[in-house]
């Protein structure tokens, strides 16, 4: 375990370093003088400023040397600074990220809840009302892009309903549900949670469905299987039969797919932060571009993809404890 | 083996005993078989045709100038909620038809689904081949790009080369594209490596035919019905993925038409006019669950290994 | 009463296909006794291991039982209800199937696996039955037990494994095993090795009745002491091992006999049967077996043969011994 951890940590490291490889040369892509362009996307800046600027961006350096300048100070924890707001890019993206993150993990998590009962329950009830319901929500989960689910959300619950808010955010969530238990009172609670409930649902819908057909299809191939007849012939009632020997086999594909859904996800919730007006790392992206701030994309780039790829280590060891035969295997 | 399973292969080699003579039934007929005996083929189909003749034929079919802007109607709601025949669904926030937009709308975004698969289909397949075929260094090269560009969530890829080359038109398609090519990579790559170890490439090697030539004449057959399935699929994606990308600003732009843009500027007028956002929204819609509903159709049917609904 | 342990009453049991029904299981009667080891031969799709699974009431859509009993132990297991049936399969009626490298959960250790029918059977606690599961394991001849309990089924060979379900299907003692083809998966060798083991275990571990299911004549000639022979469906032929090797009645166990081809035969002595297998779905007319049958006469084609009880013994469905 431990040496295979460590491989795992190593190859990640080598892909952040790509990245980061790959984010401080591009800015040598840009055509015009990239400067200039930033300059134009925000008023008020000096031609001293523009001349530090290209120093800090490397410009007036060689890829080899930017990149080993970028390297040493995002080791520091240095990320370069933002242009639009003066400020260290990675303070900005940090401030953000906590509303990002409640947001991806809150649709993950409901996504999962409902899809893997749903997914059970189609496949042993196959043919029936159940199951082509079942159908229905997965075409439909898939075909409606998330965003335009939230704003439909918002047409319906917000401006014709007037029930939830269509813009804003309450505090952290975990935050907010800890203040409501210490002072049992729900409101807290419901201040902050009633922002978050039109995202959530609007993210979690095309997961939840792709992942419901994935279980679906998994158990239906699993059920099949001689160690199922097996398990019968042992006299073990049905749902030890299906909910521990069929599911935990089935399981394994939808986890194998967790790191593939969370990047997805994670796209959503970019679009869907746009929509709602949700003060996350997503929002702040889409203003980097328009704004050219290039450090804050970097920044950006470089901190969310380092993430996502540690979290698919934690995925990676998850499915080796899942799935017993791919152990020793090796990667 | 099951019973059961034992007991039909047994009635079907007894069948066999009493052969009967096949007609050759052409392959077209075969497939508009399957796809009538299909609820999910046929109206995915169906749908999808209908998509299709309105994005071939929306220059004729659009009832309006979708670039004109008459002031007088502006938020002009839709015909059934008090409007105008002549603006089936009424007009935006500067007065122009959205029944036009919307359906001048579905030919760009059409438009870029083909292209960027094509795109995809072609660069993927090719670099898949050479990886297969040369191996070495080539392969190792191409699979740890494609590893790489994996790791990382699109989103932010998509994000980078945005910020670098300005939203655009064909920033949209190269960046898309990119997102897409692994899928075909490997699924070349792997029919390659397949046909490479078999004998009779080694056969006709021996006998001078150049094998590249062998398997490039039979990759083609072999991965087909795959291709299809995933190209299919991959269209409905792509559509949506540029609406996405538009709508944040980042994709097409003004004022070209697409359904992310349309649901853009809808998205600030939400209380004046509903159908703003809606047309578009249904134009998503039907186009998405036609592809979806075809090509899940055209997995079950043709390629079940792939798991992807 | 006390020397039938199992008594099969013109069972039914049918596969409803796309194609039409699969008369599987075609009124079979058959008893075993306490102890006993019977062989259930036929070739693939004659229905003998739909008979296996018509006893454990394993029968599942398509599949329906639809008439007959299974009198086990004195009661018809087909009128219990499932929670009744549930508790006597796994421990008193037990299974070994065929392919052991697929029939083991593979997400799931090998000794808890076995453990597990001490849960949902018995009272013994966990650690009782750990023990027991580690003695058992010894008992079928697997090494260090107590160290591979906790190992997972792809860590053991094709053989070791079948062991290990063997000691599953041994370990509540049951009072009948249906070993569904229980070694044709594995090497000659390691074949050997497991039936002997199974003839030795059954008597030692509780005076289990086995039912042995096999298309080889070989492995059945190895352990039974009787052999039901069935062909589309329908048996055709019981006798005693050695009446059945040396003596068959029914032509169709005649063929099956000749045509395994022998060390000290000739080769033009090798003798296939004429024709296929009978059309499950559309079974020809009176006797299955009489298209394909030399000695078949017009009788044949318009009665079915019932299984008759011989003067010695033998039982065989078949015009032929039939002088009525």
């Amino acid at each position: 375990m431990l040496s295979f951890l460590i491989r795992r940590l190593l190859y990640a490291a080598v892909v952040i370093v790509c990245v980061i490889f790959f984010v401080s040369i591009i800015i040598k892509f840009i055509p015009g003088d990239p400067v200039d362009v930033m300059a134009a996307g925000n008023p008020g800046i000096t031609e001293e400023d523009k001349q530090r600027l290209r120093e800090q961006l490397g410009l007036t350096r060689p890829v080899h040397e930017q990149f080993v300048v970028y390297i040493w100070g995002a080791l520091q924890g240095d990320l370069g600074q933002s242009i639009r707001f003066r400020v260290p890019t990675a303070q900005l993206v940090l401030e953000r990220l906590p509303a990002t993150l409640e947001l991806t993990i809150l649709s993950m998590v409901v996504a999962v809840l409902i899809a893997i009962p749903l997914g059970i329950v189609t496949a042993l009830r196959q043919g029936s009302a159940i199951d082509y319901g079942g159908t229905v929500i997965a075409i439909l989960g898939v075909s409606i892009p998330s965003f335009l689910l939230g704003i439909l959300f918002i047409l319906v619950f917000a401006v014709d309903l007037f029930w939830l808010p269509s813009s804003g955010r309450g505090e952290f969530l975990p935050y907010a549900v800890w203040h409501a238990l210490l002072n049992l009172d729900f409101d807290i609670f419901w201040k902050s949670f009633k922002f978050i409930i039109l995202p959530t649902v609007a993210l979690a819908l095309s997961v939840t469905a792709w992942n419901a057909r994935l279980t679906r299809s998994a158990m239906l191939d699993v059920i099949r299987q001689d160690y199922i007849q097996f398990a019968k012939a042992k006299g073990l009632p049905d749902r030890v039969v299906y909910l521990r020997h069929a599911f935990r086999n089935a399981m394994i594909p939808s986890i194998t797919i967790i790191g593939l859904q969370l990047g997805y996800l994670l796209g959503g919730t970019f679009v869907i932060e746009n929509v709602f007006a949700w003060p996350g790392v997503g929002r702040l992206a889409v203003q980097a571009v328009f704004w050219r701030d290039y450090p804050l994309i970097q920044a950006i780039v470089v901190m969310i993809g380092g993430m996502f790829v540690l979290i698919n280590i934690v995925i990676d060891i998850i499915y080796r404890e899942v799935d017993p035969r791919i152990r020793y295997v090796g990667d | 083996m099951s019973a059961i399973e034992d007991a039909e292969t047994v009635a079907q080699v007894s069948q066999l005993d009493a052969v009967v003579v096949e007609e050759h039934v052409s392959a077209w007929r075969k497939f508009f078989a399957e796809i009538a005996g299909s609820t999910k083929g046929l109206s995915g189909f169906v749908l999808l045709v209908l998509v299709l003749l309105v994005a071939i034929l929306s220059d004729v079919i659009m009832p309006q100038d979708h670039t004109e802007q008459i002031i007088a109607n502006r938020f002009l709601p839709p015909v059934f909620a008090g409007g105008e025949w002549a603006h089936f669904l009424g007009c935006d926030n500067l007065g122009r038809d959205i029944f036009s937009r919307v359906i001048l709308s579905t030919q760009t975004s059409v438009a870029i689904g083909f292209l960027v698969v094509l795109i995809a289909m072609t660069i993927g397949s090719a670099l898949g081949a050479i990886s297969g075929y040369f191996g070495g260094f080539a392969d190792t090269a191409i699979m740890r790009l494609a590893d790489f560009q994996l790791s990382i969530p699109f989103i932010l890829l998509a994000i980078i080369f945005m910020a670098i080359f300005g939203p655009g038109f064909w920033s949209l398609v190269v960046a898309l594209s990119v997102a897409i090519w692994v899928n075909y990579a490997r699924l070349v790559r792997g029919e390659t490596l397949r046909l490479r170890e078999l004998e009779f490439v080694q056969a006709a090697r021996s006998i001078g035919v150049r094998d590249a030539a062998i398997i490039v004449k039979h990759i083609l057959p072999n991965v087909f019905p795959s291709m299809v399935v995933m190209a299919t699929l991959d269209v409905a994606w792509v559509i949506i993925f540029e609406a996405a990308l538009s709508f944040l600003g980042l994709g097409i732009q003004p004022p070209m038409p697409s359904w992310g843009v349309m649901i853009s500027d809808g998205r600030n007028y939400l209380f004046e006019s509903e159908w703003m956002t809606l047309g578009p929204a249904l134009g998503i819609l039907i186009t998405s669950v036609a592809i979806n509903l075809f090509g899940d159709f055209l997995r079950d049917t043709y390629d079940p290994k792939q798991a992807r609904l | 009463m006390t020397d039938v342990l199992l008594e099969v009453d013109d069972l039914v049991t049918h596969f409803h296909t796309k194609r039409g029904v699969v008369q599987a299981v075609d009124h079979v009667s058959l008893t075993v006794a306490p102890g006993e080891t019977v062989g259930l031969v036929g070739e693939s799709g004659c229905g003998k291991s739909a008979m296996g699974q018509s006893i454990m009431r394993l029968i599942e859509s398509p599949g329906q039982i639809v008439g007959g009993r299974v009198l086990f132990e004195g009661s018809d297991l087909l009128g219990k209800t499932p929670e009744e049936v549930r508790q006597i399969r796994g421990s008193r009626i037990t299974m070994i199937f065929q392919d052991p490298t697929t029939t083991l959960n593979p997400v799931f250790p090998i000794g808890e696996q076995i453990a597990e029918v001490f849960r949902y059977h018995t009272d013994v606690g966990p650690r009782e039955a750990k023990e027991r599961v580690i003695d058992m394991l010894a008992q079928v001849g697997i090494p260090r037990p107590a160290e591979r309990y906790a190992d997972y089924p792809h860590e053991f060979s094709g053989g070791m494994q079948q062991r290990v379900i063997i000691a599953c299907a041994l370990i509540l003692h049951p009072a009948l095993i249906i070993a569904d083809e229980p070694t044709t998966a594995l090497d000659v060798t390691v074949q050997a090795q497991i039936l002997s083991l199974l003839n030795e275990l059954q008597a030692s571990v509780s005076n289990t009745a086995v039912i042995l299911i096999s298309h080889d004549l070989g492995v059945v000639a190895q352990m039974c002491e009787r052999v039901c022979v069935m062909y589309a469906g329908n048996l055709i032929e019981v006798a005693s091992t050695d009446r059945i090797l040396d003596g068959p009645k029914h032509p169709y166990t005649v063929g099956l006999i000749q045509s395994i081809p022998r060390l000290d035969m000739d080769r033009q002595q090798l003798a296939p049967i004429p024709g296929s297998v009978a059309d499950p779905i559309h079974p020809p007319s009176g006797c299955k077996f009489h298209p394909r049958c030399p000695h078949a006469f017009a009788r044949c084609s318009a009665e079915r043969p019932v299984l008759r009880r011989l003067p010695d013994g033998h039982q065989v469905a078949c015009h032929l011994f039939d002088d009525r």
